[in-house]
């Protein structure tokens, strides 16, 4: 019976997953916290455990199918806003299928690397999350100078590292609801949608291809996302965006294909992680995470395998589905004026966020789009623009 | 002309924020909602003031929910002489050796 539950729960919460992956602007958190608001209700039918397995489900899911919009319209989730520029690039060549396809099996690398390093993290982390603890001020700032010294317009790197470090800051004080919603869809989304426009780019025929990289190169990218993400996993206030940016220091210059396995590692691995550290410290470090223990209240490791096993398995149908939803994108796209498309996504994307996040939500939307659109022209790498997250935490560690 | 028009709307647009962020209040929550996902933040509860401990250089008030059984500890680092009793409580969110708690900026009571 209980195991009937939990194969239910997987296949609902990967459905739920694939519409907060696909829709911007539905965080996933969104969705954990009206599970949680009627926890009481759910839990009269089912146990703690199944709805925990549909809430790792969902994450999982969303982990995956988030890439597709993001590589395909840049309408970004949150955890994905690295993806769109590279995404971006080899759309313009016909090759967002197989954008989508490598991030996607990045996605699931990461999953296999969760499942492999959770033992190891379990024994190790209590151990040494004090230390990475009290230096991870240093490590952040070490990792963001690393990032300038690499860029060959230093200065105006750092401008606009500061310039959506200030706007970060702000916008994470002002009494808005989901306030990195307005922030990264206008820095990474809407000021590429509108430089789409401008541009007036016409997307090529979209092949259904898949490129394919050297397995030195995967072992090089997993390592790196491997540590970027234990660094980044069981701290409060750090997540997928500061991992990218740690994990691209250690690889130095990736080209896009790598830059999106490597993005597509994170994005599971950190989200897998977020859940690892109910076990390993006692802390969940996101908001799913947060929602998962509070409905499953004792911690276990017979709860950990099981949620595991789940994520493994909403992992897989995630890959299929996601593969499915990219081929019908990638059929669509180009029969369709490019523009068109553009300015309808740019009208969700505004209508989204006056609707979530109110007029104040929208002011910042704007600002955030127009720093986009700076560093757009002067050409800097739109890494940088991640000062957003980084400033804020960098100033909360140190 | 278009970075220079992208830049000077980014800092207009950051002038007005931070001007609103100086007159608009923090957003309020429930002592519930206080957790791992808004620490960092600035905001406000109501709670029942249920103990004040005094140390050397800082308060720890223990602040019970109105709605529910929900606590959380929130510290004082100005000697304020806070007495207990129900009141509006804004701060920054924070963890301190595994514990979430609320760095208090202003505290009304009553």
């Amino acid at each position: 019976m209980i195991f009937l539950q939990i194969i239910l729960a997987v296949i609902s919460g990967v459905v739920a997953g694939t519409f907060t992956g696909l829709m911007p602007g539905i965080h996933i958190n969104f969705v954990a916290m009206t599970l949680l608001i009627f926890s009481k209700y759910f839990l009269s039918y089912f146990q703690p455990l199944t709805l925990a397995v549909f809430i790792v489900s969902m994450a999982i899911a969303h982990s995956f199918l988030d890439f597709v919009p993001s590589i395909f319209l840049s309408a970004p989730n949150s955890e994905t806003a690295l993806s769109i520029m590279p995404g971006h690039k080899l759309l313009l060549k016909g090759n967002g299928y197989a954008a989508v396809r490598l991030s996607i099996t990045g996605c699931y690398i990461g999953m296999i690397i969760l499942i492999i390093t959770t033992p190891l993290l379990m024994i190790a982390m209590p151990f040494i999350y004090g230390s990475i603890k009290n230096s991870m001020g240093l490590i952040l700032i070490a990792a963001v100078l690393f990032l300038m010294i690499n860029e060959k317009k230093r200065f105006w790197a750092f401008f606009i590292f500061l310039l959506s470090g200030a706007l970060g800051l702000i916008t994470l004080e002002l009494p808005i609801k989901e306030p990195l919603f307005p922030l990264l869809t206008g820095l990474f989304g809407a000021s590429m949608i509108i430089t789409s426009i401008s541009e007036k780019t016409e997307l090529p025929e979209q092949k259904i291809t898949c490129i394919k990289l050297d397995k030195k190169e995967y072992a090089k990218i997993s390592s790196s996302g491997l540590i970027a993400s234990s660094l980044c996993s069981f701290l409060p206030g750090l997540g997928a965006s500061q991992a990218a940016v740690i994990a691209s220091d250690i690889n130095g210059r990736m080209n896009s294909r790598t830059f999106l396995v490597l993005l597509g590692i994170i994005s599971t691995l950190v989200t897998g992680l977020n859940f690892v550290a109910i076990y390993a410290i006692n802390k969940p470090r996101s908001g799913v995470a947060v929602v998962a223990s509070k409905i499953l209240e004792t911690t276990d490791n017979y709860h950990l395998a099981v949620l595991l096993a789940a994520a493994l398995i909403s992992a897989g149908i995630a890959f299929v589905l996601s593969l499915c939803f990219a081929k019908i994108f990638a059929r669509y796209i180009s029969r369709i004026n490019y523009t068109k498309i553009s300015l309808g996504i740019l009208g969700i994307l505004v209508a989204m966020t006056f609707f979530v996040s109110g007029i104040i939500g929208s002011i910042v939307l704007i600002t955030a789009t127009f720093i986009g659109l700076f560093a757009i022209s002067k050409g800097i790498r739109k890494m940088h623009l991640m000062g957003c997250l980084m400033l804020p935490v960098i100033l909360y560690f140190i | 002309m278009m970075e220079r028009i992208s830049l000077i709307v980014s800092f207009i647009g950051i002038i007005v924020l931070l001007v609103l962020s100086q007159f608009v209040e923090p957003k309020t929550i429930s002592i519930k909602e206080v957790d791992e996902t808004i620490i960092g933040q600035t905001i406000s509860i109501y709670g029942n003031i249920t103990s004040v401990r005094n140390f050397e250089n800082i308060e720890l008030l223990s602040v019970e929910s109105l709605e529910d059984t929900s606590r959380i500890t929130v510290v004082v680092f100005e000697k304020a002489d806070i007495s207990e009793g129900i009141a509006k409580i804004t701060g920054k969110v924070k963890e301190y050796n595994n514990q979430i708690e609320i760095e208090a900026a202003e505290i009304k009571i009553g």
